[in-house]
């Protein structure tokens, strides 16, 4: 998956209100909050990438959840 | 008065793993035990104990009904019947799918009805029989992130209560465990991970429930010791609920 598939992808998890953007801060873009956070873990599961809950919990921008990622998303 | 299961048939569904699998275990040196669960692979590790083992997806109802008729008429009729198969997922409400909510329904609800319809048939069950359903904290207690799966939950301890009446003078009743370490919550490892269990720890003044603890209580609740004891749902949490 590339970097703007997983982008829109996040968007629509997380409910954000603009398309998101690399770089972007996750809790300007939308409610960061632990449900947010479970739909986050929801679309890893989806798209193959290992990161628990404390680990996004943590990410603090959208470069943070690409690199949690890893090789899913290049 | 011993508080070990009453002499009989058991019959445990979900028999293959965690609970299920150490109710069997625990119940097999005292009485004939019949476990069924969905994988037969699984349910080979109860051949030395004496156990009969029938796979059977219990969700294809039609097939359930068909291998309790098969188990009884094979070690008699029910005296405890354990009801141990349940599905969790752990996601928001908002993206979970209707197929999916769907599953959780017919696992964690559904079920346990057509459970409690064969258990109250006097040609499969014993007048003094027991039935002991899984429940979980969640029903009272419901976290984000598993609001159908708790939904679904409460809806068996409803059942759990309104059985008793109707199946007496059977008895029904259930088990709420809270967190324990089992495969169903080990699949959820990026959740349910250390720091998990260290705020569980902390927060369960007696300490993180264990398996064992949780099939002394289903023990205790199928013995004579208990045969007061029906249409109640008995927390084993440690407190975590508190």
């Amino acid at each position: 998956m590339t970097v703007d598939e997983f982008l829109s992808q996040l968007t629509d998890a997380i409910e954000a209100e603009e398309p998101l953007r690399a770089g972007q801060a996750l809790d300007e873009a939308a409610v960061w909050d632990s449900l947010a956070v479970l739909s986050v873990v929801d679309l890893f599961e989806q798209i193959g990438a290992e990161a628990d809950l404390d680990s996004i919990g943590k990410a603090e921008t959208t470069d943070d959840l690409i690199a949690l990622a890893g090789s899913a998303v290049a | 008065m011993e508080a070990a299961a009453a002499p009989g048939h058991a019959l445990i569904i979900g028999a293959s793993s965690g609970i299920g699998r150490a109710v069997a275990e625990r119940l097999a040196p005292r009485l004939p035990v019949t476990a069924m669960a969905r994988r037969l692979d699984r349910l080979e590790q109860f051949a030395p104990l004496g156990v009969d083992i029938v796979a059977c997806d219990a969700t294809d109802f039609e097939a359930l009904a068909r291998a309790v008729e098969a188990a009884v008429a094979k070690r008699g009729k029910i005296s405890s019947f354990v009801l141990c198969a349940g599905l969790q997922k752990i996601k928001p409400l908002r993206i979970t799918k209707p197929d999916e909510i769907g599953e959780l329904l017919r696992v964690n609800l559904q079920l346990p009805l057509v459970v409690g319809g064969l258990f109250t048939s006097r040609k499969l069950t014993a007048d003094d029989a027991v039935l002991c359903a899984v429940s979980s904290i969640a029903a009272t207690r419901p976290e984000p992130g598993i609001v159908a799966y708790a939904a679904a939950k409460a809806g068996l301890e409803a059942m759990v209560r309104g059985l008793a009446r109707e199946a007496a003078p059977r008895r029904v009743v259930a088990v709420a465990p809270g967190w324990l370490d089992t495969e169903m919550t080990q699949s959820y490892s990026n959740i349910y991970n250390e720091e998990f269990r260290e705020r569980l720890g902390k927060s369960a003044p007696g300490g993180i429930a264990t398996v064992d603890s949780v099939v002394d209580c289903i023990e205790f609740l199928l013995s004579p010791a208990a045969r007061f004891i029906t249409g109640e749902v008995i927390r084993v949490d440690g407190g975590a609920v508190l």
